[in-house]
């Protein structure tokens, strides 16, 4: 499957715990060639597995019983050589938490198997599925380079009074217990377009990332190329509202609940994570465009939207606190492009941090990367569609070229 | 990870029906096939390992990523005795009282191996051949395999029918003997003027009586002693004396002690023939020849311990919270009827010991299995929330699909 051609194509994996999202990249040139998801993945539902899979113009379904991802990804390959007739150079695959044993992204040999396997139980129902993945691909494939790209490794470069929770050192340093901070691809990806955009070093900017999306949402602060606080924590639930999950909160209300009613750590893990956030708010939905669609009549959205927004707007007050005022803030994700009233509701009344947005060109947002701030606004306000897959082919093929992998 | 473990189990259903009538369909007589059956299964179903001893015990292993205690889960294989074996193992009647306990260790182990959920231990799923009150696979299996393989073990859950309840315990079960040595001449003993049958009849009616003010247990109810057989072995020239053997089955209470069983036992029956003058009384454990399909003979005791395990125990807590949190609604209990591997692995080595399974003890062997059957995903799923558990790592925090 390698080429001695100067463009690589490099197949980007991003696992779920039942589905498999792929894209087929050309690097340098950054073009999707091919891209799908197969889901449904050792589940049986109504249906059976399913790939949808899109190529040029076309998409094709195909439907398929699929024990794991090994198996759909032995499907995919078969799509994308088959159909497509298209080669490809190497895996890249998202990693969500590496710990301490990963800072960078990493070409896949033994002894990096063997590190990833210590880190399993960091994220217990993640890591297991990209682990195996990778493990079936280096049995499977062994002659194609894969790559590993985490995505908690933007933010090591957190400073300790940032990452450092306030319980007892001995037992914080025994469990590892601190912030992580997620989504450090997408918040990378948006640093990085945002810089290219505005035609700015990134070694100068000081940047605050809005990932807003339907399910995960997290802020980031950036200063400098390298991120120094992001609103998730320890694990993703820290920080903002987002659709199912409480985000912040008093830690004694856990206990309170607990005792109260007898909940064992799972079931209260399991209101918090999957019962609260918009859904436990709003109770009809967890989708905030749901919540914005109803909240001009129903006043349990109307709380719901304020409650969303107000979270939002005090990590962007406090990161532009840290920063000294940011150079740009940058919305991106689903809810973080595609709703224009979340951006003017977190921008209201911000002039004292130097966020000024227009609502014309706010409003007018349709597609790609634009700037919605009034020309009177410190801070440049952007709108960025989120490509994580691209984030990772442009890590991979950076290490590519620095080891010579498939040239 | 409740919510993963289900979508798990829906994806293995129909894996879990194809097996399910395999093992219906074949007979457990023929043990070497039908241990072929399962070690197939197993392996198909991506075990790490999958291995089986020189007593036939089949053993899967999952792997675990740290090696902080394994767990340990136990079916039973119900195999004929050797005389019902007419001496020709593995023809004759086999019997398999018990198939879902089988079918859902096994599946349990595929459940957590396909829910990729990472382990603090292995995860060795056995299914031990034992004889009525005759545990020696489950001996064997400890004693050697166990030994040398796992260092250490966290507990042991036997997937046996508890009816989603977490059972901690049950009576104990030995067979006995009675033998009467006395001199007779054709067959009378001279002193009562009667046969050898009637010669009998006093100590039968006596252990009757006895079998009627059986000493109680709050957990476990009362024990019980049954005549199972009475055999005349008539005149033997070697010391010129007639013998017979009174074979008692007796089910005990932990507040029993076997010896003391055995003494009483002794005792009654020498104060029912202190008469004769020539009688000699002994009791003993019976004993059981087993010759499994791999060729290994044993000579083992007939003797189940009775146990019962504290339900604070964190092990017995752990396992009953993670299936009342999910769903079930479970609460601890103990097994009337039946023995199990517990009066080995806890009575005896004293590892931490629960059951789960289901269906209840009157299903056992009887026309309902396939109703048993019907339920086993849910046997699974049961069996997969008390390994994580035990053994899975927390996922607090990370329970969403998407970060």
């Amino acid at each position: 499957m390698k080429s001695d051609r100067k463009e690589k194509n490099i197949l980007v994996l991003n696992c779920g715990s039942s589905s498999l999202k792929y894209k087929l990249i050309r690097m340098p040139g950054e073009k999707t060639l091919i891209r799908g998801e197969a889901q449904r993945l050792g589940i049986k539902t109504e249906g059976v597995s399913v790939i949808t899979h899109f190529s040029g113009g076309n998409v094709k379904k195909v439907e398929n019983p699929l024990s794991g991802h090994g198996e759909a990804l032995c499907e995919v390959l078969g799509l994308i050589e088959q159909e497509d007739g298209m080669k490809f150079d190497a895996f890249a695959h998202r990693y969500v938490h590496p710990g301490d044993y990963f800072t960078r992204t990493v070409k896949i040999d033994e002894s990096a198997l063997d590190d990833l396997k210590k880190t399993l139980p960091l994220a217990a129902i993640h890591n297991p599925v990209s682990y195996n993945l990778i493990d079936f691909c280096h049995r499977r494939y062994s002659s194609v380079p894969q790559f590993a790209v985490f995505d908690t490794a933007f933010h090591k470069t957190i400073p300790p009074e940032y990452y450092t929770y306030a319980l007892p050192r001995k037992i914080a340093g025994k469990y590892g217990l601190r912030k992580v901070g997620f989504h450090g691809i997408s918040h990378r990806y948006s640093m990085e377009e945002a810089c290219r955009f505005l035609r700015k070093n990134k070694s100068s900017q000081k940047i605050i990332v809005c990932h807003l999306g339907t399910g995960g949402s997290s802020v980031c602060a950036i200063k400098e190329g390298k991120s120094i606080n992001n609103s998730m924590g320890f694990t993703p639930l820290e920080g903002l509202i987002m659709n199912t999950r409480c985000g912040d909160m008093d830690a004694g209300t856990v206990f309170y609940l607990m005792s109260r009613e007898n909940f064992s750590p799972e079931e209260a893990e399991n209101i918090l994570n999957k019962k609260s956030g918009i859904l436990g708010l709003f109770s009809r939905s967890s989708d905030l465009r749901d919540v914005i669609r109803l909240m001009g009549t129903d006043n349990k959205a109307k709380t719901a939207f304020d409650m969303y927004v107000n979270r939002v707007r005090t990590y962007v007050v406090f990161y532009s606190m840290i920063l000294r005022k940011a150079d740009i803030l940058v919305f991106t994700d689903s809810l973080g492009v595609e709703e224009p009233e979340v951006r003017r509701a977190i921008c209201e009344k911000m002039e004292f941090t130097g966020i000024v947005l227009d609502k014309k060109k706010n409003s007018a947002y349709s597609r790609g990367i634009e700037d919605i701030s009034s020309p009177d606004s410190e801070t440049r306000i952007l709108v960025i569609p989120s490509d994580e897959e691209i984030m990772i082919a442009r890590e991979v093929h950076k290490e590519m070229k620095k080891n010579g992998s498939g040239s | 990870m409740h919510r993963l473990l289900k979508s798990r189990i829906r994806g293995l259903n129909g894996e879990l029906d194809v097996f399910s009538k395999k093992v219906c369909d074949c007979s457990p007589a023929d043990a070497e096939r039908f241990s072929r059956l399962l070690s197939e299964e197993m392996e198909r179903l991506d075990f790490d390992r999958v291995t089986c001893d020189a007593a036939g015990n089949l053993i899967g292993t999952v792997k675990g990523y740290q090696d902080k205690g394994a767990l340990i889960v136990i079916s039973h294989l119900d195999i004929p005795s050797w005389e019902d074996r007419k001496k020709e193992f593995p023809s004759g009647e086999g019997m398999l009282k018990f198939k879902a306990g089988i079918i859902s260790g096994i599946y349990a182990g595929a459940l957590m191996k396909r829910s990729l959920l990472p382990l603090s231990g292995d995860l060795v799923v056995c299914c031990v051949p034992r004889l009525e009150c005759c545990d020696f696979g489950i001996r064997y299996l400890f004693d050697n395999y166990l030994k040398s393989e796992v260092k250490k073990i966290k507990g042991v859950v036997l997937a046996e029918p508890t009816d989603f309840n977490v059972f901690l315990g049950h009576k104990g079960r030995m067979e006995y003997e009675i033998t009467v040595r006395g001199k007779s001449c054709g067959s009378f003993f001279d002193s009562r003027g009667v046969n050898m049958l009637g010669t009998m009849f006093p100590l039968i009616s006596e252990l009757e009586k006895v079998s009627r003010q059986m000493p109680r247990n709050s957990y476990l109810g009362h024990s019980n002693l049954r005549i199972k057989d009475v055999r005349y072995s008539g005149y033997r020239q070697e010391d010129g004396l007639d013998e017979f053997r009174i074979i008692v089955d007796r089910e005990f209470i932990p507040e029993e002690n076997q010896n003391d069983i055995l003494d009483r036992a002794k005792s009654i029956a020498a104060d029912v023939y202190r008469k004769e003058p020539e009688v000699t009384v002994s009791t003993a454990l019976s004993m059981e020849k087993v010759k499994t399909y791999k060729g290994l003979e044993i000579v083992s005791e007939k003797d189940f311990k009775p146990w019962t395990m504290d339900s604070y125990r964190p092990f017995a807590l752990d396992s009953l919270g993670s299936l009342t949190e999910n769903g079930f609604k479970s609460s601890f209990g103990y097994w009337k009827k039946i023995t199990t591997e517990g009066s080995y692995t806890y009575a005896k080595l004293g590892i931490p010991t629960v059951g789960f399974g289901a269906g209840s003890e009157d299903d056992m062997g009887s026309g309902s299995e396939q109703l048993v059957i019907s339920k086993l995903p849910d046997a699974v799923y049961g069996l997969g929330l008390i390994i994580h558990r035990n053994i899975g790592l927390p996922s607090f925090g990370w329970s969403s699909d998407e970060i």
